[in-house]
């Protein structure tokens, strides 16, 4: 798989387990999205710059978990990245293929392909069908197996995320929030994706109930070698499902690189504001608060997106527009790196 | 304009003077005293005890955590005590005390006359909990109309130091703003201006930042910990994250299934955990699991209303299962509190890893 269209260099490349057969199956160029917003009549439409320029590379079986506070573009992106959207400039290849030349047709061959866990077990099944017809319907739509063929693998796909295959019959309220996940990771699995984008999946479950789910997703991957794009504002879970991180501030990567590089040492204000936020039984780590909070995505600052936040920010932050750039093995978006660590 | 007010509570001044000493005795009496409280739902076969034999005590100016999985009762034993569980609903208890007055048997009257005042709430969603058709002044002056007789310029004047007080930039202008406009943080503090309006004895916090990001889930517990000092309330903080525990604590209360399994101070709790449970409860936690393969899980769900199983209520989902679990265990003291398991030797003191000088930092700071 060439890199040459990235621009930007390609984190992946310092990855210490980048195996010879590992083949990238998801890849962002640039991406960027922005929403049109009515002002009133008359006015000119203003625009919410919800994805500003966002590049990855994502192999096969390995995650990238992608950080950062609400409002920051991390489920507009996961939007582009199960194709419910089409990015307003950039490319998204999957399987090294540019998808946004795609018929509608085409379009949802590919979507086999990639599919999707929403964050509220609750909301994301439908409460009118048993869970063997949500479970099925996947391969009705996108096969031509057999009914007994489909009911087979409806059952083993169930014993695999830890239900009882007997329990198809029954409804979602009948589940807990930690089996619903676990309804809702099967039905994301049924086609056996190449790539699966989890948005936040374990945020509303317990902390016991989470460690289960997240057992369950790595089970899942050793078994499919399925790679993920797990999206979380939790940097102790991440840290634990994680190949890769990448964190995210106004639709913008601040910084990116292997995670145990970016959590023995977060070089981004940012990055170490979110760690030092992070509620913590151990040590306490490097402090460094953050005030206020996330500014309007359809009038965001000028120059660094962060820097009235930042207590680094200097008057030169304010005007000039940091570019992510190699700084001790990942990619960090900061013009001040060589004063802060100086 | 303060003379408008009966209550002394209500004087108009940013820095408001703590409630008797602002030392906490061993010998001050109790603020709340609940001894075997019960809520069962529905009545006859059907019956459902959704909190079973649950003690709380609580000193003036001290912060009591109520950690357990959705479905344990955390939620229900508050609102047994304010008295606002629906009519399906029977709360009993041996004892009920808040602030020296039976709140069994408080007439409703007299019981309006406490909950928002002196016991007061934050809830968990503050974008749903706040009226979306009226303002942030309206809904604050509705407080202080109904329990402190504040009108007019009076009113407005306390609202606005509440606002300052919760940190609210630019206050005046947030004044004839709708909720919808404010972020979660933002509401979260509205929600918190509100509950202190009337400087409560007792802040009951019900997972006051499960809906918010992490950095602004720091910012609220440093505002609710600074409140909290200063003011000298009491707090007691329901929520399953043990980091929020940790930092903010000074004993813990574990529930499971309605029961209560575990009390025990905050350094405690996390080096020598008593009962299994709680020791599962910490071992799922990511962050002790760096450089594991598998994160420890306890396998399971908190059992509901039609599978309790006999005995011991977390039997079946726990490692160190004995037969004589059947029955229901005895409630044990420890050197710090109390456990409800059958195992007198049980040998937790192994896989947490809690430092030393964050524990006592953590203890001292409150």
């Amino acid at each position: 798989m060439t890199n040459s269209l990235t621009s930007t260099p390609n984190p992946q490349t310092t990855h210490a387990q980048s195996a010879p057969d590992s083949k990238v199956v998801l890849k962002a160029d640039n991406l960027h999205k922005h929403y049109p917003v009515s002002q009133g009549l008359g006015k000119p439409k203003a625009y919410v710059k919800a994805l500003n320029g966002i590049s990855f590379e994502l192999q096969a079986g390995k995650t990238l978990a992608v950080v950062g506070e609400s409002g920051c573009g991390k489920s507009t992106l996961a939007r582009q990245l199960t194709l419910i959207e089409q990015p307003t400039k950039g490319e998204l290849y999957i399987n090294g293929e540019g998808t946004t030349h795609y018929s509608r047709r085409a379009l949802k061959e590919l979507r086999t392909e990639i599919q999707m866990v929403f964050q509220n077990p609750y909301g994301s099944l439908n409460p009118r069908h048993t869970i063997g017809y949500q479970l099925t319907e996947p391969l009705d739509i996108h096969t031509k197996l057999s009914t007994a063929e489909k009911k087979d693998r409806v059952h083993e796909m169930m014993r695999l995320v830890g239900l009882r295959p007997e329990h198809s019959g029954r409804y979602p309220h009948m589940f807990s929030g930690g089996q619903r996940q676990r309804i809702a990771l099967a039905r994301a699995m049924m086609l056996n994706p190449k790539i699966v984008v989890a948005d936040e999946p374990t945020s509303a479950l317990d902390v016991s109930i989470q460690a289960q789910v997240l057992n369950l997703f790595m089970d899942l991957q050793d078994e499919y070698h399925t790679a993920y794009v797990f999206i979380s504002h939790d940097l102790s879970v991440v840290r634990h499902v994680a190949d890769d991180l990448m964190v995210m501030y106004l639709g913008q990567v601040v910084e990116h690189g292997p995670k145990e590089t970016i959590y023995n040492n977060p070089q981004h204000p940012y990055t170490i504001a979110l760690l030092s936020a992070a509620p913590s039984i151990g040590e306490q780590k490097k402090e460094l608060k953050l005030h206020g909070e996330l500014p309007s995505p359809l009038n965001p600052p000028s120059g660094c997106a962060l820097h009235k936040r930042c207590p680094y920010a200097t008057a030169e932050c304010s005007q000039v527009e940091p570019e992510l750039r190699e700084w001790q093995g990942r990619l960090v978006s900061c013009i001040r790196l060589e004063e802060i660590y100086a | 304009m303060t003379t408008l007010n009966p209550t002394p509570a209500a004087t108009n001044s940013t820095t408001i003077s703590p409630r008797q000493g602002a030392e906490v005795s061993s010998s001050s009496p109790l603020l709340l005293d609940i001894e075997n409280l019960s809520v069962t739902f529905g009545k006859g076969a059907r019956a459902f005890r959704a909190v079973d034999d649950v003690s709380l005590q609580l000193k003036q100016g001290e912060v009591l955590a109520v950690v357990g999985e959705s479905g344990s009762g955390k939620s229900v034993t508050m609102m047994a005590l304010m008295g606002l569980l629906p009519s399906s609903a029977t709360v009993g208890a041996t004892r009920m005390y808040f602030d020296g007055k039976d709140m069994l048997t408080l007439l409703e009257r007299e019981r309006r006359k406490i909950i928002g005042k002196d016991i007061s709430m934050i809830f968990q969603n503050a974008m749903s909990c706040l009226n979306p058709s009226f303002t942030v002044e309206y809904q604050l002056a509705e407080v202080l109309k109904t329990h402190l007789g504040l009108k007019g310029a009076a009113a407005r004047q306390r609202i606005l130091e509440l606002l300052e007080l919760v940190e609210i930039p630019d206050a005046k202008n947030r004044l004839s703003v709708y909720p919808h406009q404010l972020s979660g943080g933002m509401s979260q503090r509205v929600m918190i201006a509100m509950a202190l309006a009337c400087e409560p004895k007792l802040l009951i916090a019900d997972e006051p930042t499960t809906a918010l990001d992490v950095t602004v889930q720091a910012q609220i517990m440093d505002l609710l910990s600074r409140l909290q000092r200063e003011k000298q309330m009491a707090m007691v903080l329901i929520t399953h994250d043990l980091g929020l525990v940790a930092q903010n604590a000074r004993d813990v209360a574990v529930m499971y299934a309605g029961q209560m399994l575990e009390t025990n101070t905050v350094p405690e709790i996390f080096e020598h955990p008593s009962h299994p449970y709680t020791e599962a409860l910490l071992q799922a936690i990511p962050e002790l699991a760096i450089g594991q393969e598998r994160l420890n899980s306890l396998p399971g769900v908190v059992p509901s209303q039609y599978d309790r199983p006999k005995g011991c209520l977390l039997s079946p989902r726990c490692p160190y299962k004995q037969p004589e679990c059947e029955v229901p265990p005895p409630i044990l003291p420890t050197p710090n509190g109390r456990v409800r398991c059958i195992r007198t030797d049980f040998p937790a003191h192994t896989s947490t890893t809690m430092s030393h000088s964050h524990s006592e930092q953590t203890g001292s700071s409150l």
